[in-house]
């Protein structure tokens, strides 16, 4: 009787085991492709794809569309021509890493430039070799002297540039006493026009709230 | 694979069993309708829930145990041993993965593999920030067994540390976010002393000290800022903030005096920085302390969260987990570059204090817990023998006495700890003229060098700033001296 009610039991049990490990199994991954109209996901602890992509949209739309009153799109002999932009990298002066999202960052920029109709971006590795060429870090750009100089090489090398874009990222956190969070992200263009030294800027913020608790929007800012 | 699967059969076996023991017990005890049978079944059954609980914990190796073939293997230079244990740890212990993994962390960086660890330290971190957060059903669950019952959320200088070693595995692969990871650093700290004195409102000034700033954030930050011309003002006040926070740091008035007063690199010239992980940073094992007025004060207050009465005064000694601290083979390390002694490194960070210091400002709190968790478990059992009913001195009064000493026999202090870390954290910064140098760094001591040397070579770029670093635990680099910017044609890791 006894052995049979082991057995029972330890029937059941290897049962209740199975059931258990093919319910709650965390060794599992899932994913599907986004559809265009679908919204970027949120991140939870740090910025992502929802900051990012607004910041460089609005930052670099609107740079480009001032610049763009100012600038000849075709040469003295009638050829249309495009303004050509030396842009290295972003530089995250924030308290946030940005990790690969650098070089998302990057390419966004790209292809945002090199789709309106009077700039388009020198070739990275170009820029590289005429800066090590002309003997100057890419911050030097910002004095006249180094920017001489490495127009010069650029122009030997048969690679003009028009103007010298940076991008910076800074943030700045507000804290309270319930552990919820609020990181201000300023993403700021600078481009500087070789030729006259004249520099224009365009900053985009975003403003996330983290919590700790789903009702952490709620109690500071009134709303979900 | 074989090994794998015989593994996991000899632990589930026993389980099986003793899950149907227990099923079957609490069955009869349900169906019963006699009420004195009733009562021992009962008892039956909560003998047998006890010593099943138990059995599982008593007689295991604590974290400390476990980790020490890692640590052995590491300090002799043998990483891939290292990995190897790691790794099988990692699959049988669940509850200590971050903990290893901040472990393989360490063990990847000196491999040479920077980008792979600033990944598993990132992971970690962000676990460790989930963890902050207090979870009723693990404190309730670690009131019952021990500490070890809770998820690892790191001691706050790990905390620290992690962002400190993200800084520096960024710097070695040129990530470009080496800067913010500092500012984390800072931050985290900031949030901690925080937290702290928010706790302990008796003695702030002394838990302040015990938390005071860690000023590898503000070293990074200055260096950083440094390389350029264009943001020296900012290099300055960084470097201030070092010499503020860590007055007793060697380079600091020089660092100063460059930034505010000299060109920091000549024409032709660029700066080499030298981080040196030096010794064997500070783990946890078991003591057994004895409580005094103090940590009953304190358990009291902590008992007021579960119950309104007060704490039963027990003085019997507890086992907590206790810091130890390692004398350092080496104090420092020399750097020879091209034949040629040029210094030694100067240390920013002295983890192995940092540990100690923020051990004993909580050491009091650590304590209390143990002794209310002792009283929660006295209480369960004195509650059991009411409302059972068993009379002083009887046969099932000593069952249960013999399962209350079991239960707390059973348990034992959580040592985990992120048991790779160095001692300390040392730079170095010397200006050399462009081009490929050859640098060796030597163990040093009071005495001289000594040991096994290490070399590298490492391009200087006019007006840049590049990075060596060497992992120093005995008396000997263990792996790779990292250096960066790397050489293109360098493909390892």
């Amino acid at each position: 009787m006894d052995r049979r009610r082991f057995l029972q039991d330890l029937a059941l049990s290897v049962a209740g085991i199975a059931a258990t490990a093919g319910v709650g199994c965390r060794g599992h991954q899932y994913a599907h492709v986004l559809k265009e109209t679908d919204t970027d996901m949120v991140g939870s602890h740090k910025a992502g794809a929802e900051t990012w992509e607004p910041l460089i949209q609005s930052s670099v739309t609107q740079l480009l569309e001032r610049e763009m009153g100012s600038v000849q799109l075709t040469s003295h002999d009638g050829v249309p021509c495009k303004k050509r932009i030396c842009f290295l990298q972003v530089e995250n002066q924030s308290a946030e890493e940005i990790g690969d999202f650098g070089n998302l960052i990057y390419q966004e920029i790209n292809t945002i430039i090199n789709k309106s109709e009077a700039f388009e971006l020198v070739n990275v590795r170009a820029i590289k070799a005429g800066l090590q060429q002309a003997g100057i870090r890419a911050d030097e750009l910002y004095t006249p002297k180094a920017r001489r100089r490495f127009a010069e090489v650029m122009e030997q090398e048969h690679e003009p540039i028009d103007y010298v874009l940076y991008a910076t990222i800074n943030s700045g956190t507000t804290r309270n006493n319930k552990k919820d969070s609020q990181v201000d992200y300023l993403f700021t263009l600078q481009i500087v026009n070789l030729e006259t030294g004249k520099s224009e800027e365009e900053s985009a913020k975003i403003r996330k709230g983290y919590h700790k608790s789903k009702l952490g929007a709620l109690r500071n800012y009134g709303s979900t | 694979m074989t090994s794998e699967l015989t593994e996991a059969t000899m632990t589930s076996h026993p389980m099986l069993i003793q899950l149907s023991v227990l099923k079957s017990t609490a069955r009869r005890a349900t169906v019963s309708t006699d009420g004195s049978r009733s009562v021992r079944t009962l008892l039956s059954f909560v003998g047998k829930l006890c010593c099943l609980l138990i059995l599982p914990l008593t007689g295991c190796a604590s974290h400390f145990d476990r980790v020490q073939p890692i640590r052995m293997a590491f300090f002799d230079g043998n990483l891939i041993e290292a990995d190897e244990h790691l790794e099988k740890l990692l699959k049988k212990k669940r509850g200590e993965k971050d903990v290893l993994l901040l472990d393989k962390a360490i063990i990847e960086l000196a491999s040479g593999r920077p980008k792979e660890a600033e990944q598993l330290l990132r992971k970690v971190r962000d676990r460790f920030e989930e963890l902050e957060d207090f979870d009723p059903a693990k404190a309730v669950g670690s009131m019952l067994t021990d500490d070890n019952a809770r998820a690892y959320a790191g001691e706050d200088y790990e905390k620290v540390l992690i962002r400190a070693m993200l800084s520096i595995s960024n710097l070695m692969s040129e990530g470009g976010d080496a800067g913010a990871y500092a500012l984390q650093m800072v931050d985290k700290q900031q949030q901690i002393i925080q937290t702290v004195q928010d706790k302990c409102d008796d003695d702030k000034e002394k838990v302040t000290l015990a938390y005071k700033q860690v000023a590898l954030g503000p070293y990074i930050r200055g260096m950083l800022a440094e390389e350029s011309p264009l943001t020296l003002h900012e290099a300055a006040k960084a470097r201030i903030q070092v010499a503020k926070w860590e007055p007793d740091f060697r380079d600091a008035k020089i660092d100063i005096e460059r930034c505010e007063h000299e060109v920091p690199m000549h024409p032709g010239h660029g700066a080499l920085y030298v981080f040196a992980l030096v010794g064997r940073g500070p783990i946890k094992e078991e003591v057994c302390e004895p409580v005094t007025q103090v940590e009953l004060l304190i358990a009291d207050r902590l008992f007021d969260a579960f119950s309104n009465r007060n704490v039963p005064p027990t003085f019997a000694p507890v086992k907590i987990p206790q810091v130890v601290n390692f004398v350092p083979v080496a104090d420092s390390v020399s750097v020879q570059i091209d034949q040629k002694a040029v210094g030694r490194t100067a240390t920013i960070v002295d983890i192995g204090e940092m540990a100690v210091r923020q051990q004993q400002a909580l050491y009091p709190q650590i304590i209390a817990r143990a002794v209310a968790r002792r009283v929660v478990k006295k209480g369960i059992l004195y509650g059991l023998e009411e409302v059972a009913d068993i009379e002083k001195n009887s046969l099932q009064s000593l069952a249960v006495m013999a399962a209350g000493v079991a239960w707390e026999a059973s348990e034992t202090a959580d040592t985990r700890c992120w048991g790779l870390l160095p001692d300390t954290i040392q730079v170095f910064r010397y200006e050399l003229p462009v081009g490929e140098h050859t640098v060796t760094l030597h163990p040093s001591g009071r005495h001289g060098d000594f040991g096994t040397p290490s070399t590298a070579k490492v391009r200087i770029h006019e007006g840049r700033h590049s990075y060596m670093l060497g992992n120093l635990p005995t008396s000997r680099f263990v792996g790779k001296l990292l250096t960066a910017p790397r050489d293109p044609n360098d493909s390892d890791g």
